[in-house]
């Protein structure tokens, strides 16, 4: 495993969790500069300690606790711009009409649900694993994706 | 829909993580040179200049708040017996404005339950601006209620679409985890509103577009409501009925019924409630269901086959086989099906499992908003799982 301990270590960082940084923040509405701003903390944090982990698994659950914990303490700073629409970040063209409006659906949805959307379906999380990361009980991660399914199949049939 | 590829939709471009790569090499090397005292420095002043700026634009403003609107009782039906003059008890005004270049954001009207909440919220656009959004466009408007996250804000038929004024609705659910916002002082966040459109929307060169001169003066504009107390009436009444009732294979006994304005909620404790929690306290993708089908949901096609779909479809089957139905004392009968809140686990101590629901009255409209209110005085019995409760019933003849 790397142990984090060189500026040189940053394409690494780069190509293992800017994306799943990015999607983080925009379920909790956060911009693609917040991403990059988040990015960097992360980044000095592992270097801060020379960080080492026992596996690949534990250092990415590391790095999106980070995130997670970031994207938090940001929006709880007054003031801020957070609106970035989901759309914006997406590398393809416009999505077709039959599922474009579920990005943005995501996005609106409780912040938390969001990220248990995110770690459960994309980065395929389990339940007991979201609620560490999240710092919540398993029963409220269920509960989460329970409430985010449900709101998600509703925003969408009355987008379509 | 597929939320999976949905994500995998969105990353920074090639070009992006050249340049964030860069920017972290050189944040890494000047982190090396730089000392702790500097870093501090640098932090506290950023901090001070985004708060210095946010007050110098923002003011409270109440009294310029120009706005009427029609209000909750329009919104809600009050068709049953005595529903209209309890949903004009239960109104607490809240008539909270923040205005922004020329514009005004109002927190008029709310009511609620220790369920839900429903807050009314006008926004009103300088004088002589005609506010409605473009062709094939909507506004998007976010709400979010910090610690208690945010559930629902509809924007509502605009009545006089040349005017500059449009009005919405916030139906906030409580969760568990948070409790009950009756009493409470909370914080309501609306983010900066947004028109957005689409063209060409119905081809393969569909493109959404946000953000015309009509809102560029409140783009960047975070509305923050601080200290919003939620002080709407109790109005709920509350029985504790004791009485076994059967649900799923065995039986659960009801142990508190609650009937407030806009909702009914059951609370279940023993029997079989434990056969629910072992189901929702299992691993959605180790449940195989007994057949391969495919169901439609919410007008959602879902396919039951060995995946987690099965297993939310199996928890909500559940859920909706405890039946309830209330009977009004003129001979109404509602059938509430949606879950607005709902708490599980086990007493405190002890090894009790312990469910409740609170379900709207399901008078939805086009938005799936619900819409019915009712008088709880007027409720003559509820019936759960077959079995009637007693809640208000008519005097018997001599």
């Amino acid at each position: 495993m790397t142990q984090w301990n060189s500026a040189q270590h940053a394409r690494r960082f780069v190509e293992a969790y800017a994306d799943a940084i990015l999607r983080l923040c925009l379920t909790y509405s956060l911009t693609r500069e917040d991403a990059q701003d988040i990015c960097q903390d992360i980044f000095l944090t592992l270097l801060e300690d020379s960080r080492q982990f026992e596996n690949e698994a534990h250092e990415r659950a590391f790095v999106l606790r980070c995130a997670i914990n970031a994207c938090k303490d940001l929006l709880k700073s007054a003031g801020r711009r957070r609106t970035v629409p989901m759309d914006q970040a997406e590398r393809l063209p416009a999505p077709e009409q039959e599922d474009s409006g579920l990005p943005e659906a995501i996005r609106s949805l409780p912040k938390h649900y969001g990220a248990a959307l995110c770690l459960f379906y994309y980065e395929g999380y389990s339940l007991d694993e979201i609620a560490r990361l999240c710092g919540c009980t398993p029963a409220a991660a269920r509960k989460r994706l329970s409430r985010a399914r449900k709101l998600l199949a509703k925003k969408m049939e009355v987008a379509l | 829909m597929n939320i999976k590829e949905s994500f995998e939709r969105v990353g920074f471009t090639p070009e992006e993580k050249m340049a964030l790569t860069a920017r972290l090499k050189r944040a890494a090397e000047q982190e090396e040179n730089m000392t702790s005292q500097i870093k501090r420095k640098i932090k506290k002043i950023s901090g001070g200049m985004i708060f210095g700026i946010a007050a110098a634009v923002m003011m409270t403003a109440g009294a310029l708040a120009a706005v009427i609107s029609p209000g909750l009782h329009n919104w809600f039906d009050t068709a049953t017996p005595g529903a209209s003059e309890i949903l004009e008890d239960g109104i607490y005004r809240l008539n909270r404005s923040e205005t922004f270049n020329g514009w005004t954001v109002t927190l008029g009207e709310c009511v609620g339950d220790d369920s839900s909440v429903y807050i009314w919220v006008d926004i009103a656009a300088p004088e002589r601006t005609v506010l409605a959004p473009p062709e094939n466009g909507y506004f998007h408007i976010v709400y979010n209620i910090p610690g208690k996250g945010g559930t629902n804000i509809t924007q509502l038929p605009d009545e006089d679409p040349t005017d500059n004024v449009i009005s919405c609705l916030i139906q906030h659910n409580a969760h568990n985890e948070d409790g009950s916002l009756r009493g409470e002082t909370v914080t309501i966040q609306i983010e900066p509103i947004i028109d957005c459109w689409w063209t060409d929307r119905l081809t393969e060169q569909a493109q959404r577009h946000e953000g015309s001169e009509l809102t560029a003066a409140i783009r960047d504009h975070m509305w923050v409501f601080e200290d919003v107390k939620l002080d709407f009436p109790d109005q709920t009444l509350c029985l504790e009925p004791n009485v076994e009732i059967p649900w799923l294979d065995g039986t659960a006994t009801l142990t508190r019924l609650e009937v407030s304005p806009l909702t009914v909620r059951v609370e279940l404790e023993g029997g079989t409630c434990a056969d629910y929690l072992a189901h929702a306290n299992s691993d959605p993708f180790d449940y195989v269901p007994e057949e391969h089908v495919t169901v439609e949901q919410d007008g959602l096609v879902i396919e039951t086959g060995p995946t987690d779909g099965a297993w939310w479809d199996k928890l909500f089957e559940m859920e909706q086989a405890v039946t309830v139905e209330v009977t009004l004392q003129d001979g109404t009968l509602l059938k509430p099906t949606t879950t607005v809140r709902s708490d599980e686990g086990y007493r405190q101590g002890m090894d009790i499992p312990h469910l409740a629901w609170s379900r709207r009255y399901d008078d939805t409209n086009q938005f799936g908003a619900s819409t019915r209110v009712i008088d709880p005085a007027q409720v003559d019995h509820v019936t759960v799982c077959g079995v009637d409760i007693p809640v208000n019933p008519a005097p018997t003849e001599q």
